[in-house]
């Protein structure tokens, strides 16, 4: 090989080279960025999911809160209206019964005074009650005891004392005054509050989807 | 000085000069890799600090939209509710005062 010759041959082998080692330099930086990307999309995925997983956590646990607060203001609501057709049934009946000398009345109080003696054991009982009503009872005094009597199946002695203290009906007291039976209006009412409520609730919703 | 070795001088200073020419691509080359590096761990930053502001607020709105269908639903069925009751206050009334007036005996 001649000297230019040989030279050329050293000048196409250096470029060969060198442009082998920026071949190798580029792909090498190529792969670096490519699987950085990679890298970066999972990243990007894996912080999506645990977002999502965050979310839907603390979307359930708000969405829980908002349901109980929701169901206890429905709750409220219809305690509320239950109420206010108690409240109303008892403002109707103090006036339906605020007559004493009307027949409803005569036959409520008739039917409360039965109803009490029939539930008391022994005969001989006080009938207490407002001073009209004490009144209305001492002057009937008889039929009522009949009444009274006849229900029961047993003479019945009764004696009859006046209660500022009641409003509307009665209390039914044992002679040694061991026993009573309260069957005032109020009484009643709360009675009825007590065992009827749930078909009141029903009767009030009926309808509701 | 003879000639061949006058030629020998080139060539050694022509080899010298490749020497160089490759010895410059090697530390091009570990440029390039080292700049590549810099970009990639650039590129693993940025994606590690993505708050995903975006997707972020897409959520929510879902959430709040979620929320919003909730009490959209409750106030229709407290509306439904009310309106119920106030049909049939009346009715119950009724009851009430048929059950404190009627007697067991």
């Amino acid at each position: 090989m001649s000297i230019t010759n040989f030279a050329t041959h050293i000048e196409k082998e250096t470029k060969s080279e060198i442009e082998e080692i920026r071949r190798k330099a580029e792909n090498e930086a190529n792969q670096i960025v490519e699987e950085s990307k990679k890298k970066a999309q999972d990243i990007i995925k894996e912080q999506k999911h645990k977002m999502t997983q965050e979310k839907f956590i603390r979307e359930r646990s708000e969405l829980a809160i908002i349901r109980m607060k929701q169901n206890t203001e429905l709750v409220k609501t219809k305690s509320e209206w239950l109420d206010r057709a108690f409240d109303e049934a008892q403002k109707k009946l103090f006036e339906l019964l605020k007559d004493t000398n009307s027949p409803t009345y005569k036959k409520f109080l008739n039917d409360i005074i039965v109803e009490g003696i029939v539930s008391m054991k022994g005969s001989k009982l006080i009938i207490q009650s407002d001073q009209k009503t004490n009144d209305l009872l001492k002057k009937n005094s008889a039929t009522i005891t009949k009444s009274a009597s006849k229900v029961k199946g047993d003479n019945i002695d009764l004696k009859f004392e006046q209660n500022p203290g009641i409003r509307i009906g009665v209390i039914i007291q044992s002679d040694d005054k061991r026993q009573y039976y309260n069957n005032t209006l109020e009484a009643r009412l709360t009675g009825t509050r007590e065992s009827f409520s749930g078909d009141v609730y029903t009767l009030l919703f009926e309808g509701v989807d | 000085m003879s000639k061949e070795i006058e030629e020998l001088m080139t060539i050694v200073e022509q080899e010298k000069v490749a020497e160089n020419a490759i010895e410059q691509a090697r530390r091009n080359s570990e440029e390039t890799i080292k700049t590549a590096k810099e970009n990639a761990n650039k590129i693993i930053m940025e994606a590690k600090s993505v708050d995903s502001e975006e997707s972020q607020h897409e959520m929510n709105k879902e959430s709040e939209e979620k929320k919003r269908r909730l009490q959209e639903e409750h106030k229709r069925k407290l509306d439904s509710l009310n309106k119920c009751a106030e049909t049939n206050l009346e009715q119950a009334v009724k009851k009430i005062i048929e059950d404190v007036m009627k007697v067991t005996i």
